[in-house]
């Protein structure tokens, strides 16, 4: 995109969600966590005080962290040993979502379905990480997150701006078009913008701010054009694979930039789908923190 | 196999995986047919999703697997109309269709 251009998409966007009233703030456990992990000090018994502190949040990792997900032999009783095993990252990243999910747990009437929104969302995750570990991508957990939340500016929008979002979701209903083109023609911004401008707001990392902004168009996304290749195609495989629901009933096409990133052969599709079939029922255990 | 919310369930269906409660106890196993006390204690211990056998929705096992792979066929070719004739996307759509109806049969 143009800088010219980009300056548009920025201004539509300050005018959008300048009308958002309420919005809330990301929750103190994990500014607590950041500025902690931040000190090289900083012990796993004391990021674990702080996460027990928080009984909702503590049974949430324990049973993430025991379930098939992670697929450790023994089970783990305690924040501390779950910290020293997986590492501040990964539990980091489980509270992130945890909170994330209780955040946006409100359902709006006449709204788009969030367990089938979630349940794409979990599926993109989990497609993330397949093809991460298949690309050797370092950083699996946080490609996992990234593919689990890079569509929540349409919650944004469904909670937040609800009569806009509500003419998107006509047009996608009308014109059987996928939501990210609804957006472009009646917002002039999309959800990918908001989802970005979110994350930017809660001092989250680059990574998770450009792979969100850029996953329909990964070529944007700079140094990190890699992971957001890696997220617009899970994106849709979980859909090729009609595992939830993120609001529309099309498929996007593969972005030829993204593929080629990507150097996957399609005569491997089906053990990839297949294995990211078998990834989706591990993550499950996420549809747990909308509880 | 699918996630259904515990007011969803009904007597009849069966768990597709072990029901656990909040602290990781096991209640009921997989392939237990839910009856309406079983939903009763499910409910009293605050478990709120099951995964469920037999689902009616696509890619699933069914009682008649051909409609189901024919149901699999029209969903795909429906979803994929617009980006079929892309060469990765083509080949993306034969692919979901092999695996899913892999499921039904």
């Amino acid at each position: 995109m143009e800088a010219g251009a980009q300056t548009e998409v920025q201004d539509r966007l300050k005018k959008l969600v300048d009308r958002i009233q309420g919005l809330p703030t990301l929750p103190a456990m994990l500014n607590n966590i950041n500025k902690m992990m931040l000190n090289p000090r900083t012990s796993a018994k004391e990021v674990a005080q702080l996460i027990s502190s928080d009984p909702s949040i503590t049974s949430k990792v324990l049973r993430v962290v025991n379930s098939s997900f992670y697929g450790f032999p023994n089970r783990i009783t305690t924040v501390t040993h779950a910290i020293v095993i997986l590492g501040f990252n990964t539990i980091k990243s489980i509270v992130l979502s945890s909170t994330i999910f209780d955040v946006f747990r409100k359902e709006v009437r006449g709204g788009f379905d969030r367990q089938e929104f979630w349940k794409h969302s979990i599926g993109c995750g989990a497609a993330a990480k397949v093809l991460a570990r298949r690309l050797g991508f370092p950083t699996l957990e946080e490609i996992f997150i990234a593919g689990l939340l890079h569509d929540v500016g349409k919650i944004v929008m469904d909670q937040f701006l609800h009569e806009r979002f509500a003419e998107v979701l006509d047009m996608v209903r009308t014109r059987n078009c996928l939501i990210v083109e609804a957006e472009e023609k009646t917002l002039g911004i999309t959800h990918s913008d908001v989802g970005a401008w979110l994350f930017e707001k809660w001092n989250l990392s680059k990574g998770l701010v450009e792979t969100t902004r850029c996953h329909h168009n990964p070529a944007l996304a700079g140094e990190n054009a890699k992971p957001a290749a890696i997220i617009h195609f899970a994106d849709i495989l979980v859909r090729a694979l009609r595992f939830g629901s993120g609001g529309d009933q099309k498929i996007p096409q593969v972005s030829d930039a993204a593929w080629s990133q990507l150097g996957l052969d399609p005569g491997q599709f089906d053990p990839l789908l297949a294995e990211v079939g078998e990834e989706i029922e591990r993550a499950m255990i996420f549809l747990d923190f909308i509880k | 196999m699918r996630v259904v919310k515990i007011e969803e369930a009904k007597p009849g269906m069966r768990v597709a995986k072990d029901v656990l409660d909040l602290r990781g106890n096991l209640l009921y196993k997989a392939g237990t047919e839910i009856s309406l006390q079983i939903l009763e204690t499910l409910r009293g211990r605050n478990v709120t999703h099951l995964f469920l056998e037999d689902s009616p929705g696509l890619g699933s096992a069914g009682v008649d697997p051909e409609k189901r792979a024919a149901e699999v066929d029209a969903e795909l070719d429906r979803v994929f109309a617009d980006v079929a004739s892309h060469p990765v996307m083509g080949a993306l759509k034969e692919a979901a269709k092999r695996v899913l109806k892999s499921k039904v049969k």
